[in-house]
């Protein structure tokens, strides 16, 4: 007899079941491809070439490479939201949750296994931006970055994909036309790059007080980024506010990050497993 | 071929249902759907629950799979299992987009089979019976609807399940695709599984060991097919001509081909309706013609709904129908049923 009451796959095998289904759906979707490479690197070359005054030359690279940094994550940003939010929002138009939920599925093994695929498709687009910043002559001096440095960038990285995720899944309960998603994820994330100063690395464009940079999750990540990689000496050109590098906005950011993926949780619970139509 | 390894007996070596559904109701937004749906289906057996659309068929399936919880009634599988609890040991094929259109078939059947406890390697087989194995690596959302029917289908059927509720397998395949699913199904009933499929098309009727009709959102007959059929009024075929259908049962008449057919109520002589045609058409033809599985459709569907409504209530007709047939309408009292 082989009926135990709760037999179920391993959670890890759920998880990476959903993950791979996500890497299988983006690897054929030519939009979010673009808006994984292309739209960052075009994004991050107009900036060069006409929001730019030429800075000295001593420091040009290093304006090129703070740029890679904005549009890296501003590129992850972007196709973490597009693709959260989209197929999250087709698999609950469609009956996919109708199936998933006769099968023993942990929701919260769905929603790691879409973190991760999305989390991996914005480490591509970060990553391809960066390079595509040193190719176009940024200035990193890799022998500078110790491990510290390294373990900011990639935890602020993740904690920041994570955050982007999880407001995403608001967003597609909110439009319930998942064919518009992409449009309305790529127009949302635009409006919260201008309007927090190009993700907060122009305090400057901002009217009133900008102190609100250091507190939002998008400029946040972005400022601490720079900041980790240039030195907090190095980054008058976006202070005031000053930069937050230190233990309490990196807390705060983990706040986010935690406080999002708990609500994510919860709409997972309720709106896909909770067992209605 | 799965292997048998349900055991829904009770300590004391008496058979329990291995299905056992309850007064079950749900109904959404624009009205119940459900209206105290009962149901019992033992251990093997081969259960099609018919019906027309929009009936509540694919609604209760998803209450039995877990998928939707109903709002009042009860439903226990293998024995004392909540839907919920018994989901490892069942598989599903639901109607509508459950596959995933940016995956190809093969990553359909990966991705559905990593997350069920009891998928196999069965697959391969499967989809060469079902023909799709040369459309595999393509996305499915180049598949026409039939080929996704048969997709879901490789999916539900690859789980070495002990129960399988199948929602609609037959619809949108051709004659000879519904004829290797009938013979997959009888595999599967002969290796010691149940089955519960619903359908509309008749020709699921036959394969069945016994048939609920569901109309109203309630089940208000079940029975063995031949059961059924002999309990049926006697069917008129008429060729060449029409007839008022008021000389039929329910004042309905179904056209079929070239001919028309109806039901004949008892108070109604052979005689009356060929007078009734005699003269209308040269050459036109009356006569009596044993049942088919469209008729049973047919009569549970609209004919006994259409003289309860005109004449004596659905509850009535359909004691009437039984009774006559000696099968039984399902009954709300589960011991009653249990009987049965």
């Amino acid at each position: 007899m082989t009926n135990p009451r709760h037999r179920s796959v391993p959670w890890t095998g759920q998880a990476r079941a959903f993950t791979r289904r996500h890497v299988q759906q983006l690897r054929r979707n030519k939009l979010l491809v673009f808006l994984a490479v292309g739209w960052p690197v075009l994004w991050y070359l107009l900036t060069m070439a006409i929001f730019i005054e030429a800075p000295d030359p001593d420091q040009l690279g290093y304006v090129k490479a703070a740029n890679g940094i904005t549009y890296g994550l501003f590129g992850a940003f972007t196709v973490t939201v597009a693709v959260f939010a989209g197929e999250f929002a087709r698999d609950l138009e469609g009956d996919r949750y109708r199936k998933l939920r006769a099968i023993p599925v942990s929701p919260t093994a769905d929603l790691a296994g879409r973190f991760v695929a999305g989390t991996a498709l914005g480490a591509c687009s970060y990553l391809v931006t960066i390079l595509a910043a040193v190719a176009h002559g940024a200035t990193f001096e890799l022998e500078r970055i110790g491990p510290t440095t390294v373990a900011i960038l990639a935890l602020t990285f993740v904690l920041f994909c994570v955050i982007a995720m999880a407001l995403a899944m608001g967003l597609a309960l909110v439009i319930t036309k998942p064919e518009h998603m992409t449009t309305i994820a790529v127009v949302v994330v635009l409006m919260a790059f201008y309007l927090t100063g190009f993700n907060g690395i122009t305090p400057g464009m901002i009217a009133e007080d900008p102190a609100f940079v250091n507190y939002l999750p998008n400029s946040l990540a972005t400022r601490m980024q720079i900041a980790a990689w240039a030195g907090t000496d190095s980054v008058e050109f976006m202070t005031p506010p000053e930069a937050p590098l230190s233990l309490e906005y990196g807390a705060l950011l983990v706040g986010y990050a935690v406080g999002l993926s708990a609500a994510a949780v919860g709409v997972m619970t309720r709106f896909a497993y909770g067992g209605e139509p | 071929m799965p292997t048998d390894t349900t055991n829904a007996e009770r300590t004391d070596g008496v058979q329990q249902p291995l299905l056992e559904a309850r007064d079950v109701e749900k109904g959404f937004d624009d009205g119940a759907v459900l209206e105290g749906l009962d149901l019992t289906v033992e251990k093997g057996e081969l259960v099609t629950l018919m019906g027309p659309n929009g009936v509540g068929k694919s609604v209760f399936l998803s209450c039995l799979a877990g998928s939707t919880a109903p709002e009042r009634g009860e439903i226990e599988l293998f024995g004392d299992r909540s839907p919920t609890e018994a989901r490892s040991a069942t598989s599903v094929m639901l109607q509508g987009e459950t596959i995933d259109p940016d995956l190809t078939g093969r990553e359909n059947l990966q991705f559905y089979g990593d997350l069920h406890p009891r998928a196999t390697d069965d697959w391969r087989a499967l989809v060469d019976r079902l023909e799709l194995t040369p459309d595999l690596d393509r996305p499915a959302r180049e598949y026409s609807g039939g080929m996704r029917r048969k997709l879901e289908l490789a999916i539900a059927l690859t789980v070495d399940a002990d129960l399988y509720l199948l929602d609609e397998p037959t619809a949108e395949l051709d004659l000879a695709m519904i004829q290797i699913v009938h013979d997959l199904l009888l595999e599967y009933r002969e290796a010691g599984k149940t089955i519960l499929v619903t359908s509309h098309a008749p020709l699921d009727a036959q394969i069945a060991d016994r048939i609920a009709f569901v109309r109203d959102g309630r089940t208000v007959t079940t029975g063995a097919p031949t059961t059924l059929l002999e309990a049926l009024p006697p069917v008129v075929r008429i060729r060449g001509a029409m007839a008022p259908e008021s000389l039929f049962l329910g004042d309905r008449v179904f056209q079929r081909g070239d001919e028309i057919r109806g039901f004949l109520a008892s108070e109604t002589d052979l005689t009356a309706i060929e007078n009734a045609v005699e003269g209308a058409r040269e050459g036109a033809t009356v006569d009596p013609d044993p049942p088919s599985y469209t008729d049973l459709f047919n009569y549970y569907t609209y004919v006994q709904s259409a003289r309860g409504d005109a004449t004596r209530g659905v509850g009535s007709s359909v004691a009437e129908a039984t009774d006559s047939a000696g099968i039984a309408a399902e009954p709300s009292d589960p011991e009653e049923a249990e009987h049965r």
